[in-house]
C-alpha cells in the first residue's frame, strides 16, 4: 500500500497559468530545470516542450460567436500536443491507456488524454483519420494525416495536454531539426516532477513555489487532497492490516498452545513412561520441545504458504488520477517471519507445560491415564 | 523388607494387597507416605534430583498393564526409548532387542505396530524393553499375567538369564506357584502389610 501511495500520489506538475500557450516561448529555462532537479526529495524531473497542434474538421459546424450563429465548413481546432517519452516528453509511466493502443514508431498516429470533442459535439473517434496541422517556429506549418489509435485517462495535473505523439514518427515527418525546434526545448512549458515519497510532496511544492515565483506564468499543481487522503488511508489501512495480522498470529499461537495443552493432558502417561524408562525431566522437556517445535514449524510453514496464496487473491481497487489501481494485499514480511519464533515459543511453552502438569498430577496418576 | 543385591525376590499377595504400590515405591514412581526406602544406601524420599536420576537409571520397571507407544512398532518401542540414555550403540541395542524378542517368541512381530499385538505379546514387549537397559534392578509387576504356559516359560528363562548376569529382580504375583518359579525369597503381602518372608532354598524349574 505504501509503495502504491509513493508511486501514485507523488506527481507534481508545473504548468503555465491561464490558457495554454502551446509553445515553448517564454518557457522554463534549462537552469530552472536544473534548480528543480536539485530540490531535496525530488526523484525525477520530466521537462515537456509542447506545441499547439490543430485538427481540421470538415462538415457544417454552426458556432455561436459575436452574438450570432455562423456556419463553417472547415474548422481548425487547437490541441496542446507533446511527445510521449523521449527526454523532453510526457512520462510514459504517467500515461494510462483506457482504450486502443499506443502509436508505433513508423505510424502516422496519435493518442489523446481524455474525452475531447470535435466542433459538432461528438467525441473524437478511435481509429478515425484526422487532418493535422502542426505550426512550426518558422511559420512553415506542416500538414499530414494521422489516425487516433488510443485514448488515455485524462491527467488532472496536466489537464490541458491533449495529444501525444510517438517521437520517432514526428522526427520522420518534421525532420530532425524541426522536431528539435518544436519539441526539444531548450525551454519547456510543462514540467512533471516526481517526488521521492508522499511525505516529501509538500516540501518539494514549497521549494518549487520559491523557484517559480520569478517565473510568474508557471505554478505547481499537485493533488493535495489526494495525497493527504491517500496518505491517511494508507496509514489507516496499514495499521488495520497490522492489527489483523498480529491478532491472527496471536490467535494461532494461543490455539496451538491450547491444542498442545489438550494433547499433553491426554498423553501424560507417555511422559510417565519416559520417566520410568530412566529419562530425566530435562530430556523429556527436550523431547517434547522438539516434537511440538516440529509440529508448530510445520503449521507455520503451511500457514505462511496459505497466507501467500490467499493474499495474492485479495485485492483492493483505488481510482487515482483517472485510472483504477488494483492493489493486491501483500503479506507483511515481519509478521510472516514472526510465525517462526512464535513456533519456538509455543513449543517451549507446551514442553514446559507437559512436564510440569505430569509432575503436578504425579507419576502414578499419569501412568494410569494410559 | 530387604532385597539383596543380585537376588530374585517375589512379592506375593492377593489383588488389592498393595503389591503394585510396593513395587512402584521401589521404582520411585510413588513416594511413600511414611517410612524409608533405601536403594544402594540412598534414601530415595530425601534424595536430590541428581541422586534420584542416577538411581532411576539403574531401575527398570515392567508394567502390569503394558505401556507401549502406539505409534511405534515393536522393535522401535523396545530400542528407541532405551537408546537415548543407553551407554551402548544403537546397533548393539537393536541386535540385543531382536535376540530378546526371539527368546520370548516375538521374532515375527518385530516390525508390527504394537496396537496389533495381543495383550500377552504386549506384555512381553514391555518386559523386553525393561531388560534391554541392562538394569541393576528389574521390577516386574505380574510378569506372567496374560501369558500362556509356553510363553510364561520363555519369560522365566529370560528373567533367569538376566538374574544370572547379576540383575536384581523383584516381581509380583497373585499365584503362589509363580512365586516358587523364580524367587529366592517370597514376601507375603496381606492388606498392605508384610506378613512373612519365606526364603526358598531350591530352584523350581
Amino acid at each position: 500500500m505504501s509503495e502504491y501511495a509513493n508511486n501514485v500520489s507523488t506527481w507534481i506538475s508545473i504548468a503555465p497559468t491561464g490558457p495554454p500557450t502551446g509553445t515553448s516561448s517564454n518557457g522554463l529555462s534549462p537552469s530552472i530545470i536544473q534548480e528543480i532537479q536539485s530540490i531535496k526529495g525530488v526523484n525525477a524531473v520530466y521537462p515537456i516542450a509542447s506545441n499547439t497542434t490543430y485538427i481540421t474538421f470538415h462538415g457544417n459546424f454552426t458556432i455561436f460567436a459575436f452574438g450570432q450563429n455562423t456556419t463553417y465548413h472547415e474548422f481548425n481546432m487547437g490541441f496542446t500536443s507533446a511527445v510521449l517519452g523521449n527526454k523532453s516528453g510526457f512520462p510514459p509511466s504517467l500515461f494510462t491507456l483506457v482504450s486502443g493502443r499506443l502509436p508505433r514508431p513508423d505510424e502516422a498516429a496519435f493518442v489523446i488524454m481524455g474525452d475531447f470533442k470535435s466542433p459538432d459535439g461528438n467525441p473524437l473517434q478511435l481509429n478515425k483519420t484526422y487532418s493535422i496541422v502542426m505550426p512550426q517556429p518558422q511559420k512553415d506549418n506542416v500538414s499530414f494525416v494521422a489516425r487516433l489509435v488510443g485514448i488515455g485517462a485524462q491527467n488532472l495535473l496536466i489537464g490541458s495536454l491533449a495529444i501525444l505523439w510517438n517521437p520517432q514518427f514526428l522526427i520522420q515527418t518534421l525532420g530532425k531539426q524541426r522536431f528539435g525546434q518544436t519539441f526539444g526545448g531548450p525551454d519547456f512549458n510543462y514540467v512533471v516532477v516526481k517526488a521521492a515519497t508522499v511525505e516529501s510532496v509538500e516540501p518539494v511544492v514549497t521549494a518549487l513555489n520559491s523557484i517559480l515565483k520569478n517565473n510568474a506564468p508557471y505554478e505547481p499543481t499537485w493533488d493535495q487532497a489526494g495525497v493527504l487522503s491517500f496518505e491517511s488511508f494508507v496509514n489507516a489501512g496499514d495499521s488495520l492490516y497490522q492489527i489483523v495480522g498480529i491478532a491472527s498470529i496471536l490467535a494461532a499461537g494461543a490455539t496451538t498452545i491450547f491444542i498442545g495443552y489438550l494433547m499433553s493432558n491426554r498423553r501424560s502417561w507417555e511422559v510417565g513412561l519416559l520417566y520410568t524408562q530412566g529419562w530425566d525431566w530435562k530430556g523429556i522437556r527436550a523431547y517434547y520441545f522438539l516434537y511440538f517445535g516440529l509440529l508448530a514449524l510445520m503449521s507455520s510453514g503451511i500457514g505462511v504458504v496459505l497466507s501467500l496464496l490467499f493474499s495474492s487473491r485479495i485485492t483492493q481497487t483505488f481510482n487515482v488520477y483517472g485510472r483504477t489501481l488494483i492493489v493486491p494485499a501483500s503479506p507483511n514480511e515481519l509478521l510472516v517471519l514472526s510465525a517462526f519464533p512464535i513456533s519456538i515459543f509455543v513449543a517451549y511453552t507446551v514442553s514446559q507445560f507437559v512436564v510440569s502438569s505430569t509432575k503436578h498430577i504425579g507419576l502414578d496418576r499419569a501412568l494410569r491415564d494410559y | 523388607m530387604r532385597i539383596d543385591n543380585g537376588s530374585c525376590h517375589c512379592v506375593l499377595g492377593p489383588s488389592g494387597s498393595g503389591k503394585s504400590t510396593l513395587l512402584k515405591i521401589m521404582a520411585m514412581i510413588l513416594m511413600p507416605d511414611s517410612g524409608k526406602v533405601l536403594v544402594d544406601g540412598i534414601e530415595v524420599t530425601t534424595a536430590d534430583n541428581a541422586q534420584s536420576d542416577k538411581l532411576r537409571e539403574r531401575i527398570a520397571y515392567s508394567f502390569q498393564e503394558p505401556l507401549l507407544l502406539p505409534y511405534l512398532s515393536t522393535i522401535e518401542n523396545v530400542v528407541d526409548l532405551n537408546s537415548v540414555y543407553s551407554e551402548y550403540p544403537d546397533g548393539f541395542l537393536r541386535e540385543t532387542a531382536l535376540d530378546f524378542l526371539s527368546r520370548v517368541g516375538l521374532e515375527n512381530r518385530t516390525s508390527y505396530p504394537v496396537n496389533r499385538l495381543s495383550v500377552g505379546e504386549r506384555k512381553r514387549v514391555d518386559l523386553v524393553r525393561a531388560l534391554l537397559r541392562n538394569p541393576g534392578l528389574l521390577i516386574a509387576d505380574e510378569p506372567f499375567a496374560s501369558l500362556d504356559p509356553d510363553n510364561a516359560h520363555n519369560v522365566v528363562k529370560l528373567i533367569r538369564a538376566a538374574s544370572a548376569r547379576g540383575v536384581t529382580v523383584v516381581y509380583s504375583t497373585v499365584d503362589p506357584s509363580e512365586a516358587n518359579i523364580l524367587g529366592d525369597k517370597v514376601t507375603h503381602l496381606r492388606k498392605a502389610e508384610i506378613g512373612s518372608v519365606v526364603e526358598l532354598d531350591s530352584e523350581v524349574t
